[in-house]
């Protein structure tokens, strides 16, 4: 290539290796600050509850229990298993409560319906209520995420 | 073109060019000790890093007598690069009052606080108390053994004050002893009293810089001729940013080679560990103090090495009015006393390690 | 000409930005690593929270990580002595005085 103008084609040049390694140190740098600023994310591997704490005698009984920072719902089935929940609204992150005399999860911010196994029935919710797994060994009820009980 | 454009379009909205224009006309004299120029932009650098690394570890400090040692725990081993972070932090600092040390005695060598800018000088001495008072509330905060007790012997030495004594440690304690309120005390000075007082003084400082220029040594001004210079921008600009990259490469590499550790976490009703030691830039005071006998003639030997620091702070403060004649005899003196006091603090430092 | 210059600025940093981004150089702190604090903390040493890598994987990577960086700025530092110079030589021949100001960006 021809170089009409020595001085102003160097400097240009200059400036465009300085500008681009300059963007790579930054870029270098700037990567641990952005992941220190994320915190670490923290859910429970899982949750034991102590099983004389949520004996839940009749059928459509339940209980919150605390899954991490989020609350989650212990309730007993009609055929006299557990299932548990975790109960955040799955639109925007809001606490669902139980209503047992209408078998209906409900969550107060927007008018947001499941049926009592945790499919959105009504409402802006967009999926079902997460699911655990609940494991019931003797004296202690195991909650896991689903699908890692060993 | 579009480029072009947006950035005219910027300049008319903002008229930096007049900045620029400025700062080209602000031209910076070369000659033998140009370097002492650099180190008053290397502490504003590490000023930056601290600044916001420091806004980075308030994401997750909590600055209470139960947490504070757990969530320094938690920045070290459970936050992405938490460790580095924090170690950035430790030597940054150390690194900035390195220089701000470096600085203030280059200055007192070369006599730069000559009229008119005995006010830069005395502005350079508030902003070297208030890094030192940085130092020494962050040293408090992660709440280990050693901090504990260093903060113990620290705030203890006010109270030998004659008068005022007791009053000024219950003042920087929150009580008569250090507690969870003398963290919470800390804190509070370290993140934003001491930065809005550091910002106040430091923007004065410069203000003074930028009106009376860079000073020239004594030799240098007395050959009278016009000496060499350049453009304060770009010339003098890029030949810092070689010496600033420097400086972040050595910062990063310490950080990861010497990582800051955390010790047990402090007990309030514990005997104090073996081996407490302030940082490294009070050890000369803490020798000094050692080495005070009880009492000299009566009085307490605590009390009389408290007042003689002070005398030496305030002739320290006043230095550019006391050095009248910076060509004459006097003058010779007072280069000789800061040799001296580099002596004096380098031995001393040594000795207390040793 | 201006163009081609755009564009190798334009490659040079997106390129750049990308293999790092991509590529994590310098190790996360697993929160595995949380188990290992647990048992530093029983009264062994006097500093409880050891910092810094805790493996082979994690030492080698922050020696890459720093290679790489001295490599930058090595590289950036002969790119500012070149500037330097010619910015010097622009002083002496007096070209800032002639030309237009906010030129030199």
């Amino acid at each position: 290539m021809k170089l009409k103008d020595s001085l102003f084609t160097r400097r240009k040049f200059l400036n465009t290796l300085i500008g681009g390694w300059l963007t790579a140190l930054g870029a270098t740098i700037i990567q641990p600050v952005i992941k220190f600023i994320f915190p670490p994310y923290r859910e429970p591997e899982e949750v034991i509850l102590p099983a004389a704490d949520y004996e839940l005698p009749g059928p459509n009984s339940f209980k919150t229990f605390p899954w991490g920072s989020k609350p989650g719902i212990l309730k007993r089935n009609d055929d006299g298993s557990l299932t548990a929940f975790v109960a955040v609204c799955t639109h925007l992150d809001c606490n669902v409560t139980y209503l047992p005399e209408q078998r209906k999860f409900y969550c107060a911010c927007h008018d947001g319906w499941y049926d009592e196994n945790g499919i959105n029935i009504a409402g802006p919710p967009p999926r079902p209520l997460r699911r655990l797994d609940v494991i019931v060994e003797g004296e202690k009820i195991i909650i896991r995420r689903k699908g890692e009980s060993a | 073109m579009p480029k072009q454009s947006f950035r005219e379009w910027l300049e008319t909205r903002l008229g930096w060019g007049q900045i620029v224009n400025f700062l080209q006309k602000k031209e910076v004299p070369r000659h033998k000790h140009t370097l002492w120029y650099y180190t008053g932009s290397a502490i504003l650098i590490f000023l930056v890093i601290q600044i916001i690394t420091g806004f980075m570890l308030l994401l997750y400090y909590k600055p209470t007598l139960e947490k504070a040692y757990q969530s320094v725990t938690q920045i070290m081993t459970e936050v992405s690069y938490g460790w580095v972070i924090r170690s950035l932090h430790h030597w940054s600092a150390t690194l900035m009052i390195a220089f701000v040390f470096i600085h203030l005695l280059s200055l007192w060598i070369l006599k730069a606080y000559r009229p008119p800018r005995e006010l830069t000088w005395m502005s350079g001495v508030i902003l070297l108390f208030l890094t030192l008072a940085f130092g020494f509330t962050g040293y408090l905060l992660p709440w280990d053994e050693l901090s504990l007790a260093a903060t113990k012997v620290g705030t203890e030495i006010p109270s030998t004050i004659p008068l005022i004594g007791r009053w000024v440690t219950q003042l920087l304690r929150g009580g008569a002893d250090v507690t969870g309120d003398t963290l919470t005390r800390f804190f509070g000075l370290h993140v934003s009293i001491l930065p809005l007082s550091l910002i106040l003084v430091l923007g004065f400082h410069l203000y003074l810089i930028q009106k009376h220029g860079m000073s020239v040594p004594l030799r240098e001004e007395k050959q009278n001729r016009p000496l060499p210079s350049y453009p304060f921008w770009p010339n003098f600009i890029l030949r810092e940013s070689v010496f600033w990259l420097i400086l972040l490469g050595s910062l990063i590499t310490l950080s990861l080679f010497l990582p800051r550790g955390l010790g047990q976490p402090a007990d309030l009703m514990a005997p104090a560990p073996v081996g407490v030691r302030p940082e490294w830039y009070f050890l000369f005071l803490f020798q000094t103090l050692k080495l005070f006998p009880a009492t000299i003639l009566g009085i307490p030997g605590d009390t009389i090495a408290i007042l003689l620091v002070m005398v030496a702070v305030g002739l320290f403060f006043f230095l550019p009015l006391l050095d009248t004649d910076p060509a004459g005899r006097k003058g010779k003196v007072i280069t000789w006393a800061a040799v001296a006091f580099i002596v004096y603090a380098v031995v001393m430092s040594l000795w207390s390690v040793l | 000409m201006k163009s081609i210059f755009l564009y190798l600025k334009l490659i040079l940093s997106i390129g750049l930005i990308f293999f790092f981004f991509g590529q994590n150089f310098l190790p996360g702190q697993p929160v595995a690593q949380l188990g290992q604090h647990q048992l530093v903390k029983e009264k062994s040493s006097n500093e409880s929270v050891k910092p810094g890598p805790v493996n082979l994987k994690e030492k080698t990577a922050i020696l890459v990580f720093l290679g790489w960086m001295w490599l930058v700025i090595a590289i950036l530092i002969y790119l500012l002595i070149q500037k330097i110079r010619e910015v010097d030589r622009l002083y002496e021949i007096k070209y800032y005085d002639v030309s237009s100001h906010g030129q030199e960006k």
